[in-house]
């Protein structure tokens, strides 16, 4: 089944915890543990409508992920949402995503998703 | 023509003043030269001074880098530190999301207020560990210099009202009455969270320091300036407090009666010192504060 979203997260607490959430949203969701992994999917598989991105990860973080996901024609049109506790200027620059700031709640998240993706619950 | 002795005495002055001067031109071979031997050993003495002072300074230079790489770690640790508390914090708040749907859905009545009750407890102290957390992020961006203002055209009044009405359960609860005082709209370029954070640290210190004692805030235009204030009349300040309570991690009440970090008078006066406003205290010990505010509306 072609994933509405696709969360890649580090933290299996936090990436669990969000694809239960999405779930009983009726969203199908594909979880990766690193940017790699997610790249891995995304050669694989159908595209998702959505990525929920985190930055700080291992192996490939999600600054290197957001590079290679723009260079790359087939993935450049994915909307992006990145999950970030850094705000202000000392943190890497995530222009041209829509970012959501730790800690969020549900309803930050949903409708973070629905304005990027324009995906409502179905 | 100097005697022999005024000579010695007038050399040494120059050394010395040399040796102030970070330089000294005594070396072992000009005093080897020196056909008088208690010359030498005088000599010999300023060479040993300018060694040891030089040697003082080295270390005072080396420990000064030690201590400014002491406060860097200190500050780049705070800052991850602080980071890092935000991601279980997240997980924590959308599983509590997530278990008070369920309650509400599928617990049995019996059981739901019990649970629910505790559930709103573990919310309550989540939203007590954002907040914790919160203040940890803005010290280590003060400390950085890294605080960042986003302005837009916002009416004050408006923006003030609404934390005194997200406030009135607090109050409430305390046994404070609470007012606002703000007759018509004031517009500026307003940091609206910033605005909006600073009154709630102002009103958190008014209940916690209010002695259930009504409260009012107000606020008023003045020329290219806005003003505003929070009145309690709770506990006061002594007036030998009054100076350092804007001071980090200081506090004018004793903290083993009071919980709190010490920073939230801090943090405050140096985000109104980036939006180029002040902030002053006016209390009486057992009669209450005033904290008055003044920002520039900025257009």
């Amino acid at each position: 089944m072609t994933p509405d979203i696709l969360i890649v997260d580090d933290d299996p607490d936090l990436r669990e915890t969000l694809q239960l959430l999405l779930e009983d949203c009726g969203y199908h969701v594909d979880v990766a543990e690193n940017g790699r992994v997610a790249l891995d999917h995304l050669r694989a598989d159908a595209h998702p409508r959505l990525i929920l991105l985190d930055l700080m990860m291992p192996e490939m973080s999600g600054w290197e992920f957001l590079d290679r996901a723009r260079a790359d024609r087939t993935l450049s049109s994915i909307p992006i949402v990145v999950m970030t506790a850094h705000r202000g200027p000392s943190q890497p620059p995530v222009q041209g995503q829509d970012v959501l700031y730790k800690p969020f709640t549900r309803a930050n998240l949903l409708a973070a998703i629905e304005r990027r993706a324009g995906v409502t619950v179905s | 023509v100097l005697s022999a002795e005024a000579q010695l005495a007038e050399r040494v002055l120059e050394h010395i003043a040399e040796i102030g001067a970070g330089k000294c031109s005594i070396t072992d071979a000009s005093i080897a030269a020196e056909p008088d031997a208690s010359t030498q050993e005088i000599l010999a003495g300023l060479l040993m001074l300018y060694e040891d002072l030089r040697y003082a300074q080295q270390r005072q230079t080396a420990l000064l880098d030690e201590l400014r790489e002491a406060i860097r770690a200190r500050d780049d640790f705070l800052s991850v530190a602080s980071h890092e508390l935000r991601t279980p914090i997240t997980t924590l708040t959308l599983q509590i999301d997530g278990l008070s749907r369920i309650m509400r859905e599928q617990v049995p009545p019996a059981c739901l207020e019990k649970t629910g009750r505790r559930l709103e407890m573990t919310r309550r102290q989540v939203d007590r560990l954002t907040s914790l957390v919160g203040t940890l992020i803005d010290v280590s961006r003060i400390t950085a210099g890294k605080v960042t203002l986003s302005r837009q055209r916002a009416d004050i009044t408006e923006v003030l009202r609404s934390v005194v009405e997200r406030s009135c359960e607090d109050t409430a609860h305390a046994g404070s009455a609470l007012r606002f005082e703000g007759a018509g709209p004031i517009w500026g370029n307003f940091d609206v969270s910033r605005v909006d954070q600073v009154l709630t640290n102002l009103l958190s210190n008014a209940i916690r320091y209010g002695r259930g004692k009504p409260i009012a805030v107000g606020v008023v235009a003045e020329g290219e300036d806005v003003r505003f204030w929070v009145e309690d009349h709770g506990i006061g300040i002594a007036p030998e407090h009054q100076g350092r309570i804007f001071q980090r991690y200081e506090r004018a009440a004793p903290s083993t009666n009071y919980a709190g970090l010490g920073l939230g008078l801090w943090i405050t006066q140096q985000l109104l010192e980036v939006m180029g406003g002040r902030i002053s205290v006016k209390s009486e010990l057992g009669v209450g504060s005033v904290f008055t505010v003044e920002l520039p509306r900025g257009e």
